[in-house]
């Protein structure tokens, strides 16, 4: 009796015809407007970012020296680029900000009195986004301006009638040491002493000024100094591992050189909050100070666009492409199936995810992938070229980190989404072959 | 640049600084590469005319059009203008690469690059076009401006590229 031999190659295909199939037909329903509700599967539609958007505009006044009249713009300009910089990095969707006029309900009443020796300047920032409000607006309205002090001997803070005396700047002398000594204020999660976690601000010093903050170091260890910013103190005990002495007799007993510790204080427990103190403290030092003077809000202008015509807008140009790539004489009529297979694939599956996944997306900034991705599948993605697909991702790396708020996240998607075309292409490129074959059989 | 800054809307001078920047680069490391290897004049200078071209048709076309259709939404102008500077330099890849891959050839034949290039330059074009003009119908007015401004864009440069592409292989037959 003859048996036959039992082909895995065959099973292989077939299971792999089958999963893609599969995949393509269910995320074929899955990314359909109101599939979920005609099928009756449950609620799971795109989830836009629509609600999420609020909008303020804010009036800042700059304080700038009369004798400084030559640096004006310089100095307003600085600012403008500082305050850019940190909302741009906490990806505040749209940042706008240009020079502005005195509020209006500042020329009524006598909100600010005018200085002879101070001229006064305004600049307007209007922010769009659907970040935390407190968090942006603690990029806005701190200068950050950070400045090491000590204690006056004169003062108790221990005092119970006066318990906010450790944050009044009044109650330290300042030092010579201010943000511009230190070259980077680097945040990092670290253990704490009680065996917690917190973030903390590693200070790292200028060359030119390592020797003397060392200095100062070792002559307050085991004392408190204060960390003042904005004309509010942070208390920090500089550990005993300071003191210039007590490194050399530890090293003496070592008979070796001992690793230089950290200045680092503590900044917060929470990663939103690590995140926005390493924006104040690395974003530039703006160079005068400034207060808020105003503060408007205004309704989100948002691109009022609903899934179906999405949907719309991505099978349109579909069907475009593919009405010009069956057009072109040279090209095969397999080939315009795969690109079809391609794109159907590609879109349904992205689509499919971000449904699935629940992820907050601005359906105008799909609409705009799709037209990047449907403009570049033919020429450069839909190739066997590996080469092509991995440039355009590249490229989409660099704008991503180039740029900010709508291109940033643009920028981001494209990157997975170009990388996706090629896997989509190299699985569908097999699955074609092997459904051909097993069709053909 | 003030001039440009406050017209788009783009805000700072160090942006511009910074776009001017992002433009002139790729011309200058393509010179650089084609000294080396393709070693032809002309589709360098096809090329970083290309690069040059598509910032200049930009910024005109973003100023024509927020004229004639009134301001665009803040940051999608520089969406804009990221997407016309991807799809050049996307191209200008192409064609490095398929370049490299021309002179692996016995006998590399350096029109034949020109040729099939601006075939596939052409291609983007009408593609670009097309996906174009058939999104515009369903998105709202704002968005259709920042696809005006692409399309417009990138089809000037791509049909001024194609022309002077054209030109050289026309004068060297």
């Amino acid at each position: 009796m003859k048996t036959k031999r039992i082909s895995f190659k065959k099973i292989g295909d077939y299971l792999f015809t089958t999963i893609v199939t599969a995949a393509i037909i269910s995320s074929v329903f899955i990314a359909i407007p109101r599939a979920d509700k005609a099928l009756g599967l449950g609620d799971y539609n795109l989830v836009t970012k629509d609600s999420q958007y609020w909008k303020k505009t804010y009036t800042l006044e700059i304080q700038l020296p009369e004798n400084d009249k030559d640096q004006k713009t310089l100095k307003i300009e600085q600012t403008k680029n500082i305050l850019q910089r940190r909302l741009d990095r906490f990806g505040v969707e749209v940042v706008k900000i240009q020079n502005g006029s005195k509020p209006r309900t500042q020329d009524a009443g006598t909100e600010t009195t005018e200085s002879e020796n101070i001229i006064k300047e305004y600049i307007q920032i209007t922010v769009q986004t659907t970040k935390d409000q407190n968090a942006v607006e603690a990029l806005i309205y701190n200068r950050n301006y950070i400045r090491i002090v000590v204690p006056k001997d004169d003062i108790d803070f221990n005092d119970p009638d006066n318990p906010l005396a450790t944050y009044d700047i009044n109650n330290y002398e300042k030092t010579e040491f201010t943000r511009h000594d230190f070259r980077t204020i680097y945040i990092k999660e670290l253990d704490t002493t009680s065996g917690g976690r917190a973030y903390f601000a590693i200070y790292k010093s200028w060359p030119h000024t390592a020797s003397s903050f060392k200095k100062f170091l070792s002559n307050y260890a085991g004392r408190t100094i204060g960390i003042a910013s904005d004309g509010f103190v942070t208390q920090y005990t500089v550990p005993i591992e300071f003191d210039q002495s007590y490194i050399e007799s530890l090293e003496r007993s070592n008979n070796r050189s001992s690793t230089s510790p950290e200045f680092a204080p503590a900044v917060s427990q929470d990663a939103e909050s690590a995140k926005v103190a390493d924006i104040l403290y690395n974003s530039g030092v703006i160079p005068e100070p400034y207060s808020v003077a105003n503060i408007e809000d205004s309704t989100p202008y948002i691109y009022q666009v609903d899934y179906e015509q999405v949907a719309i807008a991505l099978i349109a140009g579909t069907v475009a492409i593919l009405i010009f790539s069956a057009a072109r004489k040279e090209q095969k009529k397999e080939e315009n199936i795969r690109l079809a297979l391609t794109v159907v694939a590609l879109f349904t599956l992205w689509i499919s995810t971000l449904k699935l996944a629940g992820i907050p997306t601005d359906l105008f900034i799909i609409i705009i992938e799709g037209f990047v991705l449907l403009s570049l599948i033919k020429v450069n993605l839909h190739s066997d070229d590996i080469r092509l697909s991995f440039s355009a991702a590249a490229l989409f790396g660099i704008i991503y980190l180039l740029s900010s708020g709508y291109t940033r996240i643009l920028s981001k998607d494209l990157i997975f989404l170009t990388l996706g075309a090629w896997i989509i292409t190299t699985v569908i490129g097999q699955y074609f072959t092997k459904m051909k074959d097993i069709i053909l059989k | 640049m003030k001039f440009l800054a406050q017209n788009l809307n783009i805000f700072t001078i160090t942006q511009l600084i910074l776009m001017i920047l992002i433009l002139i680069i790729p011309p200058i490391i393509f010179l650089l590469v084609n000294k080396q290897t393709i070693k032809n004049t002309k589709v360098a200078i096809v090329v970083s005319l290309s690069s040059i071209l598509s910032a200049v048709v930009y910024l005109i076309s973003a100023v024509v059009t927020q004229r004639v259709f009134g301001d665009i939404n803040d940051g999608l102008l520089s969406t804009a203008f990221a997407l016309v500077v991807a799809f050049n330099w996307l191209n200008l890849i192409h064609l490095l690469l398929k370049s490299f891959d021309e002179l692996k050839q016995k006998s590399p034949d350096l029109d034949h690059i020109t040729r099939t290039h601006f075939s596939k330059t052409l291609d983007l074009g009408i593609i670009l076009m097309i996906c174009g003009f058939t999104f515009i119908p369903f998105v709202p007015i704002g968005l259709a401006k920042v696809f005006i401004i692409v399309i417009s864009s990138s089809l000037i440069t791509i049909a001024l590229n194609h022309l002077l592409a054209r030109r050289f292989i026309c004068d060297e037959n």
